[in-house]
This record gives C-alpha cells, structure tokens and sequence, in this order.
C-alpha cells in the first residue's frame, strides 16, 4: 500500500509541470468540445490528433488522449439534456430524463448533477485502478504466450457478446479486422502477403488512416446524408449545484452506478455506451415507479453519466496492466503508446514506471479539471452549439485529411482513409458495428504473435492451449461464451430476434 | 432491406474464401513453426463463416433482424450530398501533392460547404473555406511543425 501510495506521488511529479498540464487541459478542453459537438465521437477526435501528439513526450501523449476519453463523456451530457441530442453514444441514456428536466426548467440540476456524477465515479474507477492495476500486472508477468493468445481470444468473444447488433456481423468484422491487420510484410517470414505488388502496401495499413475513415469520414457522410438540422438551445440555465433533494435522490444511482460502471469497463468489449444502458435499465428496474422514467427523473441522468466515467476509468487496466484493449478508444491509445515507443504490458509499470504512474496521476488531475470546465464554462459550451453543421464539417473534412497524411507523410494513406470511410458508412446502414474490426485490427498482430510463439514452444500443436491450466480455463470459458451467444441468437429466432 | 442483406452476406462467403485460397498459397507452416497464412486463414474462416451464418438466418430460417432498419437517401438530395462529398474528397486527395493542403482546402472547403449549405452565400462559402484551411494549416504546419505538402504559393 505504502509502495503504491510513493509511486503514486512519483507519478504526480512527473506531471505536475506546466507543459503536461497544459496538455492534459487541452486534452480535457478538446474531449468536452468533442462531447458536446454531435457527429464527432471521441474515437474519431483520437484518430484525429494521434498524429499530433508523435512529437510530444509518451506521458504528456497518452494523458491529452486520456483526457479526450474522458472529457467527451463528460461533454456528451450537455447536449443530451439541453437540445435531446446526444453529444456521444453513451450519452443517449442521459437524453430521456436529462432533456425532460430541462423542459421542466431544471437543466440547471441535471448538468449539475452529471458532471458531479461523472466527477465522483470517475475518481471512484481511478482510485480502484491506482491500486488494482499493479496487483494485476505482477500477476500478468507470470503468463506466457498461450496464456496471453487465451486471454485475446476471450477478449474478442467478449466483444462478440457485448456488442449491440446481430453477433454472426461482429464475427464478419472481427476477421476482416483481422485479415486487413495481416496485410503487409510478415515480420517472421519476410514474406508479402496480400500486397498484390503495390509497394504503398508492404508496410501494412495505417492504423490513423482505418480509424479516421471508419470513425470520421462515415460519420460525416452519414450526418450530410441526414441533412442535420441546426441546434436551438432554448434553456435558461440557472442553479447548476443540486439541492439536497437531488443530492438525497442521486447519491445511490451515482454508487451503483460507478461500480456497474467499473465492472463493465473491465470486460473487453465493454465500455461507456454499455455501461450507460445497463446503469439506466437498472435504476428503473430498482425504481418504485418505474413510469416516471423518461419524464424527468433526476436518478436516470446520475446512474448512467456515473457508470459511463467509471468505465472509462477500468478501462485503463487492461490497457495498462495487460497491454489488451478492452475496446476501439483503448486500442487506440494503445496505439499512441506504440507510436511513442512505449509497449503497454505487464512490464510497462517495471520498465517504466514513471509513464504508468503519470498517466494514472493524470487521470487525477484531469478529472479536476473536467469539472472545473463543465460546472463554471457550462454557457461556453452550450454557445459551441450554436455552430452551423455547415461550417463545422468542411473544417472536420480537412482536419481528417491533414490528420492522416501527417501519420505517415503518405498520400496513400489518404485513399485508404476515404475506402474506409465510405465502406464504414455502408456497413453502419446494413447494422455492421465497426469497434470490432478496429479492435481486431489491434489486437491481430499481438494476437498472431503470441500464436506462433505458443505453437514454437508446443511439441502437440495446438495442444499447449489445453496443457496449462490458465491457458485451457482461458479457452473453455471462451468456448462456453461463444456457445451462450449461439443459443442466445437460436433462442431469440422465433420472436425475430437477433443473432 | 433483406436482399442486400443476403447480397453482402453473398460477398462475405467468396471473399472468405478468396482470402482462404490465398493463405493456403502462402503456407500454413512446417517444423519450424506457424507459416504466413495460418492467421490470414483463421481471419477467412470468421469472415465466412458469419457470411453462412448471416445467409441462413435471412434465407433458410427466414428471420430479419429486428434492431434497426436500413435506410439510403431518405432526406431529400441526400444521393447527390453524399456522392458530392466523396467526389470534392477525391479531388482535393487528388490535388494535394500539387497544390498542397492548405490550397486545396480553400478550393474544396467552398464547394463542401455549399453541398451542405446550398443557400448560403458564395462569398461565405469562400470565407469559411479560406479561414479554415487557414486555421488547420496554421495548426498542424506552424504550430506543431508538420512537414506538409507546399503549393505553388509556398504553403
């Protein structure tokens, strides 16, 4: 405990300069603006200023990325409740309630009380991570290859299970994240594969390039398609703490919310969306009148804002103490790690120490700072929505562009940013999520790796994955998931359900 | 929507497959371990496997997903808006390496502007192109240094 409490204030002192909390500010400024702004999710803001952040040291990366993270999860509820439009996905939860309370003249209470929500589960998730995370990779050390091929995998299924749409489409998405991850030079062999003689292609794909098409261009052309309408923001906003009547109504939402929250974070292929929708399912459920949800009940807008930032929060310990995203932002930082030669692990926080402390520390700080930026600036953002569509996604357009060449300096990765885009726009049409294939498109490189060590090592083939016992628990529990997912899709077949 | 449904779930089939045939061409492995295709051959199997799946749900069992309906081109002009981003995204990737970033920019921000806002102005489809490009080139090539394709303006 003492250890983790010196390491912990080692981690302090090497943020607590001007230049990192200038860029943990910026990170906390631009993650609100993005919340705020619909049509711009966190991924794509990420993906955006990835290339950004090559120049910047690995903490003072990884912590304006976090706080992006973080800080459009605090934005996203601004929108939610003032104009019923979500900011963000996870935010959605927060239009029922939120925007009722603000019809009903207490917009004020319900901003309020989500950014203190999101303030106090979000520290609540960093406080658990501060101590969990270390525990976790000191485990992780021990594990050999089949054991971290085991946990990839079972991190996929999760995905499969976890998502919203039809499971057999997450499937699809995750093997052609996967076969786009494999194309390139073979770093083992030395062979090309699927390069079909194009030189652009023998350095594999760009990961910048995949995310701002999938993530960006296919959200610009879905909105210019819908021809978005501009906002107006009608609300007076006034009395932003809550009363104590609030605060006496919220304060057990907020808690189970940070703990329902957290325990999805951590599961691969959860996250914030997730954890916003179950939070609120269950505060109606536990609710003595469940009908008055959706009409302006202060509960529904403090569970889910608490349990979104909270799993932000747990997110991080996969990230960190496994080096296994859990989900499409998480990878993406994982990314940005490997871009500023930092290998997220179990040894990250051996080898370097300083990088996992400060950016647990700057999860701290960051927080401070969202709530500083969304209780006092509240009605600068809520102007920010007063900027026409028709302005904001030219700029975007460039900003995508620009953003991907300077990954890489090549104008090829420009054309596959647009065949991304335009193929991300048509799969959303046909109900295709596209976090899977971005997660697989990550993961798939370690993943094969671990592979081909495993079965190097194996005398039997495929059989080291039964042969040790946290390989083979890792697996069966994997097998027994993929069999729940196909009876659940079998059982919902008769109602028209879902696979 | 279910025949397009079915068509892209046609697609995901052969493409396995191609995929499947390739990786089979590049090796599974030998003594020395694990070869090139064994991954992309994994990848293969997933992505045709969900392609049955997807075609005996729709096809053979006869049940369409109930959580969302596709939709194309419901706003009206929306076709024209969509197929006039991607063609102005084309152009300006396409004059980059001649005109560089912030030129085609200030060319192509107009013309996107006034896919999304027809009525609007030329002039201020002309100034909002020009400020922008102006502010994303004094972001990424000023302020954060990032080499950038020139013009023949010198920026």
């Amino acid at each position: 405990m003492e250890g983790t409490f010196a390491a912990l204030a080692g981690g302090f002192a090497a943020i607590l300069t001007p230049e990192t909390l200038y860029y943990i500010f910026i990170g906390s400024l631009i993650g609100t603006l993005i919340g705020v702004l619909p049509g711009i999710g966190p991924l794509a803001a990420l993906s955006l200023l990835l290339p950004a952040t090559v120049a910047l040291p690995p903490v003072a990366a990884i912590a304006m990325l976090s706080a992006i993270f973080y800080g459009s999860m605090y934005g996203g509820s601004i929108t939610s409740i003032l104009v019923n439009i979500p900011g963000e996905a996870a935010s959605v939860v927060t239009c029922l309630d939120g925007h009722a309370m603000a019809k009903q003249g207490r917009a004020g209470a319900a901003l309020g009380m989500a950014a203190l929500g999101s303030f106090i589960a979000g520290t609540f998730g960093i406080v658990i991570l501060t101590f969990f995370s270390p525990a976790l990779s000191s485990f992780a050390i021990r594990l050999g290859p089949p054991e971290y091929c085991a946990l990839m995998v079972l991190g996929l299924v999760c995905t499969i299970l976890m998502i919203r749409g039809s499971a057999l489409k997450g499937m699809i998405m995750i093997g052609l994240g996967t076969a786009f991850a494999t194309q390139g030079m073979d770093v083992v062999s030395g062979e090309f594969r699927f390069t079909y003689g194009t030189i652009e292609l023998t350095a594999g794909i760009e990961l910048v390039a995949v995310v701002i098409g999938l993530f960006g261009v296919s959200e610009i052309l879905s909105t210019v398609e819908q021809s978005a309408p501009g906002m107006a923001v009608k609300t007076k906003l006034r009395n932003l703490w809550p009363s104590r009547a609030d605060w006496a109504a919220s304060w057990a939402p907020i808690l189970r919310g940070s703990g329902l929250g957290f325990a999805v974070g951590l599961v691969p292929g959860g996250g914030p969306v997730t954890a916003s929708f179950l939070s609120y399912a269950a505060e109606r459920r536990i609710a003595k009148d469940p009908s008055s949800f959706g009409k302006g009940r202060i509960e529904g807008v403090a569970g889910p804002e608490a349990a979104n930032n909270a799993a932000v929060s747990s997110g991080m310990i996969p990230l960190l103490s496994l080096g296994i995203p859990g989900n499409a932002v998480t990878a993406l930082l994982m990314g940005a790690l490997i871009i500023n030669g930092v290998q997220p692990g179990p040894m990250l926080i051996v080898e370097n120490p300083q990088i996992f402390w400060g950016v647990v520390a700057s999860l701290y700080v960051g927080n401070v700072f969202l709530l500083i930026l969304n209780l006092p600036l509240v009605g600068l953002w809520v102007q920010l929505l007063r900027v026409p569509y028709s302005v904001l996604f030219p700029t975007i357009v460039l900003l995508a562009m620009v953003g991907t060449y300077s990954a890489n300096r090549n104008i090829f990765d420009l054309w596959v940013m647009l065949g991304f885009g335009v193929m991300g726009w048509f799969l959303r049409k046909l109900g295709y999520e596209l976090a899977p294939l971005v997660l697989a498109f990550v993961l798939a490189p370690l993943l094969e790796q671990s592979l081909r060590q495993s079965m190097v090592m194996s005398p039997d083939g495929a059989m080291i994955f039964l042969a040790r016992p946290v390989a083979a628990t890792l697996m069966v529990v994997s097998a027994l998931l993929l069999i729940f997912v196909a009876f659940k899709g079998r059982a919902a077949t008769p109602k028209g359900g879902t696979t | 929507m279910p025949a397009l449904n079915i068509g892209l779930s046609l697609f995901w089939l052969l493409f396995g497959l191609a995929l499947a045939h390739q990786s089979l061409a590049l090796g599974l492995g030998g003594p020395g371990g694990p070869g090139s295709g064994l991954f992309p051959l994994l990848a293969a199997i997933l992505i045709a496997m969900g392609g049955v799946g997807v075609l005996l749900r729709d096809v053979v069992w006869g049940v369409h997903e109930g959580e969302f309906t596709p939709r194309f081109w419901m706003a009206r002009g929306a076709a024209l808006r969509v197929g006039l981003l991607v063609l102005v995204m084309i152009g300006m990737i396409l004059a980059v390496p001649k005109l560089g970033f912030a030129l085609s920019g200030a060319i192509g921000l107009p013309l996107l502007f006034r896919t999304i806002a027809p009525r609007s102005p030329g002039w201020f489809a002309l100034l909002v192109g020009i400020v922008a490009a102006g502010i994303v080139h004094l972001l990424f090539a000023v302020m954060l240094g990032t080499p950038l394709p020139r013009g023949p303006l010198g920026f």
